[in-house]
């Protein structure tokens, strides 16, 4: 039989790790829970679906398409802010979902013994759900349009990884901190709020770029939208400059990760 | 059995840190303003000190205590809810943890889905739950409704599915807290069945409980934690009586025992009064020596209640039963033989006692229910609980006994007689 042995303020991150790979049933477990809850269970669930984008699109091209008049360079404007949003609202939920991953499972955490780790990782998946659908969505769309399909389109998953670290790098600090100070989950709705503005999503970059261009570079999820859009529509092949926005993302994704293992074997004490 | 030890427990402690918490001395100015100003020292408030124990393959350790004694603090550090402040604590690597039954259900899953999930919580993996599915279904005998979502559920069936998953883990160690105080007693027994199962295959098992009569014959060990501390760790029926004792103490710490209940004494059974009686006094005590409150096994112990008759002259009787530490009534004596019979006026006090017998009643703590009775039936008084009291060992020489102790409440000494046969 093998045993464990634990000492009080120390942390085994290879037994740490092992486990996650013990709970991996877990994650997809929780994962297709949510997923469940979301879309089957409710018939409205798969109407709002597609109805949230598709309400955004209309009111979005009335706005900026026929009475502002802002131009769309490689794409019919509907499916310009689509594609914009394809990345924005799964970047958005997962933001939303790390960072309260913990304070918002506190009843599981405090009966039951698993690595917390588990919960932020099946919001990923459940992230790559939704994308997945609104994707295969933006691609019927887009040939209906008349677009044809290309190879690159595949590509999709670069800026999808690359989304993904950037809400895990702000959602595995927030919800360790968050632990302490649960004031700091009130902030996130305001952060998604403000950032769907400062990130080319219902405009194109190049409105921005001549004279905010520090602005969109620093921006991590600028950076996914532009690539996003080149795999999709082509065009010019985005500026390196956009790395200069992955740079602390990446410092706090891998800070973050020992951060929250640190922080998690206390939470059912703080919760 | 192989007796390797499955447990291995050193110095565990674990702090919690109350921030806030307001300053027991000093300031009397109260407001919004000053109190969000003086947030309040740290508090630290240990939960568990010192803890040391070993429990080998096979056996089953039950944790007793008050509330807050440590108990759920010990089962959710070693279940790794939970980490300790100091100390070194070493479990098998297959070690389930079940602090709620069915906790870890979710409503909108079919019983089919929530059992994989469950099992997932629980760290195991999937191919080993596939194996066992068709038994956990038929176990659970749920049926049918296995397809549908588990909200639409009775509670009994909830229970009996989360049970069925529990009973059919492979985990080296069990750790469960307060499992047995759900469901009825045949779901009771169907656990306690399933856990003697387990415990034959090699599964250790600790229990954690705040009942423990029903788990006394059934644990190898129990350990009693109080304040944070273990202050016993040994055999059950010891343990049992070690715990009722303290139970006893804490009750007269509180001012709510009466042992014996005297006249006058604040909130006691002296000011008992209905239409037909007034309670003057209800007490327990050794006979010839009232002055202390300590019971022997060799003293004569007698019962005592003294009344006021308020109702018109009647014949009296008073009634008891005794209930031992476990809940389980152990005798009722009635006045119904007495000689004389009470005939009792209106407005006079009297006072009746009975004597039980020296060695008859064993260690342990007991209380009596009192009934007063009119004409043989009619009941005009009744009062469960009325009096608690601990019958301690027999002084050194007193009794010729060994450390062999089989916990039953009466222990009367019979006539034997041995006869040599050759």
């Amino acid at each position: 039989m093998k045993m464990r042995q634990h000492i009080a303020k120390q942390i085994s991150y290879r037994n740490y790790f092992s486990d996650i790979q013990q709970f991996r049933n877990l994650i997809y477990s929780f994962a297709w829970k949510e997923i469940k809850q979301q879309y089957t269970q409710t018939f409205s669930g798969f109407f709002l679906l597609l109805m949230q984008p598709l309400i955004s699109i209309i009111i979005f091209t009335l706005l900026f398409s026929y009475i502002i008049h802002i131009d769309s360079p490689l794409a019919p404007y509907p499916l310009y802010i689509f594609s914009g949003l394809v990345i924005w609202s799964s970047f958005s939920y997962l933001l939303q979902e790390s960072c309260g991953s913990l304070v918002n499972n506190a009843s599981l955490i405090k009966k039951n013994a698993f690595p917390r780790m588990v919960l932020p990782l099946s919001k990923v998946l459940v992230s790559l759900f939704q994308f997945c659908v609104s994707f295969i969505i933006l691609m019927i769309a887009m040939m209906i349009w008349g677009i044809t399909p290309e190879l690159r389109w595949f590509l999709f998953i670069i800026p999808v990884v690359l989304y993904m670290i950037v809400a895990l790098s702000v959602g595995f600090w927030i919800s360790a901190l968050s632990l302490r100070f649960k004031d700091l989950l009130v902030l996130v709705p305001y952060l998604i709020g403000f950032g769907v503005w400062l990130t080319p999503v219902f405009y194109p970059e190049s409105l921005v770029l001549d004279r905010f261009s520090i602005a969109l570079y620093v921006n991590p999820l600028a950076g996914c939208a532009v690539l996003f859009r080149y795999i999709m529509f082509g065009g010019d092949l985005p500026s390196a400059n956009y790395l200069i926005g992955f740079i602390l993302p990446v410092i706090l994704f891998v800070t973050g990760l020992f951060r929250f293992i640190r922080s998690e074997r206390f939470a059912a004490d703080y919760l | 059995m192989n007796q390797q030890n499955i447990v291995v427990v050193e110095n565990l402690s674990k702090e919690y840190t109350r921030v806030g918490a307001r300053a027991a001395s000093g300031n009397s100015t109260t407001g919004v303003m000053s109190s969000m100003r003086q947030r309040g020292p740290r508090e630290v408030f240990k939960a568990l000190k010192n803890i040391n124990f070993t429990l080998k393959q096979g056996e089953i350790l039950g944790v007793i205590g008050f509330n807050g004694s440590g108990k759920t603090t010990l089962l959710k550090i070693l279940s790794g809810i939970t980490e300790p402040s100091q100390g070194i604590y070493a479990v098998p690597e297959s070690t389930t943890g079940i602090l709620e039954t069915g906790s870890g259900f979710s409503a909108d899953l079919t019983g089919l889905e929530n059992i994989f999930y469950y099992a997932s919580l629980l760290g195991i993996r999937k191919k080993k739950i596939e194996e066992k599915i068709e038994e956990i279904i038929e176990f659970s005998g749920i049926g049918d409704f296995i397809y549908s979502p588990v909200k639409h559920y009775s509670q009994g069936m909830y229970l009996r599915l989360a049970f069925s998953i529990m009973v059919h883990l492979e985990a080296d160690l069990l750790l469960l807290d307060e499992i047995l105080s759900v469901g009825d007693i045949t779901f009771r027994q169907k656990v306690f069945d399933h856990l003697k199962k387990l415990r034959q295959n090699g599964t250790s098992i600790i229990l954690v409980t705040q009942a423990p009569k029903e788990i006394a014959f059934f644990c190898d060990h129990i350990m009693i934690l109080d304040k944070g501390e273990s202050v016993f760790f040994g055999n059950p029926s010891a343990a049992i009586n070690h715990y009722n004792r303290m139970a006893m103490n804490a009750m007269i710490q509180k001012g709510r025992a009466n042992i014996p209940a005297r006249n006058g004494q604040p909130g006691s059974i002296a000011s008992m009064q209905n239409e037909a009686v007034s309670i003057k006094e209800m007490m327990v005590c050794a006979k010839d020596k009232t002055d202390n409150n300590e019971i022997l096994r060799t003293d004569e112990i007698v019962i005592t209640v003294s009344f006021e008759w308020l109702l018109d002259n009647s014949r009296v009787d008073l009634m008891f039963d005794l209930i031992n530490g476990w809940g389980i009534p152990v005798l009722a004596s009635s006045s119904m033989k007495m000689q004389p019979l009470a005939e009792c006026k209106k407005n006079r006090k009297y006072r009746m006692q009975c004597l039980i017998p020296a060695e008859f009643l064993s260690e342990g703590s007991y209380t009596i229910d009192v009934f007063i009775l009119v004409n043989k039936d009619k009941v005009v008084f009744q009062q469960s609980t009325a009096v608690r009291f601990v019958v301690g060992k027999a002084n050194a020489g007193g009794e010729e006994t060994g450390d062999f102790f089989i916990p039953t409440s009466l222990q009367p000494n019979f006539k034997w007689e041995t006869e040599d046969l050759q």
